[in-house]
């Protein structure tokens, strides 16, 4: 009999400790979508990329390549086990491309795509639940793009690279936006400085929450 | 000996683990809404109105997963160059390689054309080209306004010149019993929002001629790059798009420029200009503040190339006595342009 007790015990101490679990799961910005593993690997399309306008140049690869490592490696300096390699050759799934898509979306800068089975949408809420199997990011070449800090995009028509590619690397970890204040986390919804000039501890924290 | 009754009592804990166990693997694999509640992102009815509505809210637009925001409504209403009244026709879909990587798929749609509220489409149907994610709930029989826009081909271009929808899913508007749904309104009188887009369309040029401190009709003698951020290596000058342009002064409209030419800075990409086109240029003066210069201030032009809500709306090239830019896409007398810009300027004459 009170064996039977110590394990009810037992029972009732774990049911109670659920829902402090599950909140600790699901914060605020996890978009409920997720890579299976804890590494993703990842291509550039260099050939698109060197026509992406960076500091008022163009077939400027390298400096581009080097914006888009940064971001990348502020994601992977974290203590989450979670990676974005970068990797080369042609049977690469995860591509980061340019293109000239001029105001053809609503997203006019930059735009990631996810893609769940054998869906792919950049509108998380369209997209089943499940394990993202491919993933996409699209630079606009028509942007003016920049290695500085550039702060008012919305009336200058500048844009820091590698600020809004840690935005965008953000939705390829899975998350959504957030819009709280800005300076909290890289995925608040609109371009800020103190949003998208690092990877925040919340951030950070829900990363290793999701993967480890 | 362990009795029946003692197993029953013992498997009693047991069972609650087990339903305990499976409750956290439900728990850690389904979906939740912010509020805990369990989400559901089924499609319900796909065509509805409601379902429209809901993608194409201001919210939706804001949770996508992408950088930017849209146009202002009066700005996509003016740089159009169709604005088509119509209804769907009917879907296909495009495959173009852009790069020996990428290869992208695209929607054409076909629309039977009512009425083209810019005046300029005279045929039965119009075919653009689209990203597929921007459809989502429509189907062959809808009703629509759409914004259309065309641009010269260029490199990794999906449009391939083709008409594409400006704005993507920003630029549709469903029409439901005499209303209209999208973005910029949410059930608004079909009636109201044609008013509202005639009104647009009427103050073309009014925007950037106001942000404009000067505004110079002339022709273009000279595009020099210069260079602002250092380099590592050296850069091959045709890369270079920045740069100083000199253009032989026609007329300068605001009357505070009197000299016979004038130097200003731009990116050479963004002016439809090149050496030898008679142009028509909106300027502003203080390029190192603007353009804060981390080399070479010394040799930046001290005028320089505005625009509005996308790069390359600043200039217009005159061509047999016509003015073409974003916003006259068909082409303005270049008498009327400058009347009407002087008018908003309330310059006399």
């Amino acid at each position: 009999m009170k064996l039977i007790i110590v394990v009810m015990m037992m029972v009732a101490v774990t049911i109670a400790s659920l829902p402090i679990h599950i909140q600790d799961i699901y914060a605020d910005h996890y978009a409920q979508r997720r890579w299976q593993g804890t590494r993703v690997d990842l291509c550039y399309d260099s050939y698109g990329l060197s026509y992406l306008r960076i500091d008022n140049r163009t077939n400027q690869y390298t400096i581009v390549k080097q914006q888009l490592d940064i971001t990348r490696n502020d994601w992977n300096n974290q203590p989450s086990r979670f990676t974005l390699r970068l990797i080369g050759g042609q049977y690469c799934s995860n591509w980061v491309y340019a293109a000239n898509i001029r105001d053809s979306i609503p997203d006019t800068v930059a735009v990631a795509i996810l893609c769940i089975s054998n869906t792919c949408d950049y509108d998380l809420s369209r997209l089943p639940y499940g394990y993202i199997n491919k993933a996409m990011i699209y630079f606009n070449t028509g942007t003016e793009w920049f290695t500085t800090r550039e702060c008012s995009p919305f009336t200058t028509g500048k844009w820091t690279l590698n600020y809004v590619a840690r935005h965008e690397f953000g939705h390829w970890v899975s998350f959504k936006h957030t819009f709280g204040s800005p300076s909290e986390s890289v995925m608040y919804y609109a371009y800020h400085c103190d949003s998208r000039n690092s990877v925040k501890s919340v951030d950070s924290t829900e990363l290793s929450n999701i993967y480890g | 000996m362990i009795t029946n009754n003692k197993i029953v009592l013992m498997s009693i804990p047991l069972a609650i683990l087990v339903i305990a166990l499976t409750y956290m693997t439900i728990s850690g694999t389904t979906p939740r809404n912010d509020d805990g509640t369990l989400a559901d992102n089924s499609m319900d009815d796909w065509r509805s109105l409601e379902y429209w509505r809901k993608t194409h809210s201001k919210d939706a637009i804001n949770n996508r997963m992408g950088e930017g925001e849209p146009f202002p409504f009066d700005y996509t209403t003016r740089v159009a160059n169709h604005i088509i009244l119509g209804k769907v026709k009917d879907f296909g879909g495009i495959s173009e390689r852009l790069t020996p990587n990428l290869i992208t798929s695209l929607n054409i749609v076909t629309v039977e054309v009512e009425r083209d509220l810019t005046g300029y489409y005279n045929e039965k149907e119009i075919t653009f080209r689209t990203w597929p994610t921007e459809l989502h709930g429509l189907a062959p029989g809808d009703r629509i306004i759409i914004f259309i826009a065309r641009e010269e081909k260029g490199e990794l271009d999906p449009f391939q010149g083709d008409y594409y929808l400006l704005m993507g899913s920003v630029g549709i508007y469903k029409i439901v019993d005499g209303k209209a749904y999208g973005y910029y309104h949410d059930g608004i009188e079909l009636e109201e929002l044609i008013r509202f887009i005639e009104q647009a369309r009427s103050e073309r040029i009014k925007e950037i001629t106001m942000k404009a401190e000067y505004i110079v009709l002339g022709k273009i003698t000279k595009i020099e790059p210069i260079l602002l951020y250092p380099a590592d290596e050296p850069i091959d000058e045709k890369h270079i798009i920045s740069s100083n342009i000199t253009m032989e002064v026609e007329e300068e409209l605001t009357g505070k420029y009197k000299e016979k030419e004038i130097v200003f800075f731009g990116i050479r990409d963004d002016i439809s200009c090149k050496v030898g086109d008679r142009c028509l240029v909106f300027l502003k003066y203080g390029s190192i503040e603007y353009h804060k210069p981390m080399i070479n201030k010394d040799k930046i032009a001290p005028y320089y190339y505005i625009h509005t809500c996308w790069y390359t709306d600043g200039a217009y090239k005159v061509i047999d006595g016509k003015a073409y830019g974003r916003e006259f896409r068909y082409g303005i007398n270049v008498d009327e342009l400058v009347m009407r810009i002087k008018e908003y300027k309330g310059i006399g004459g």
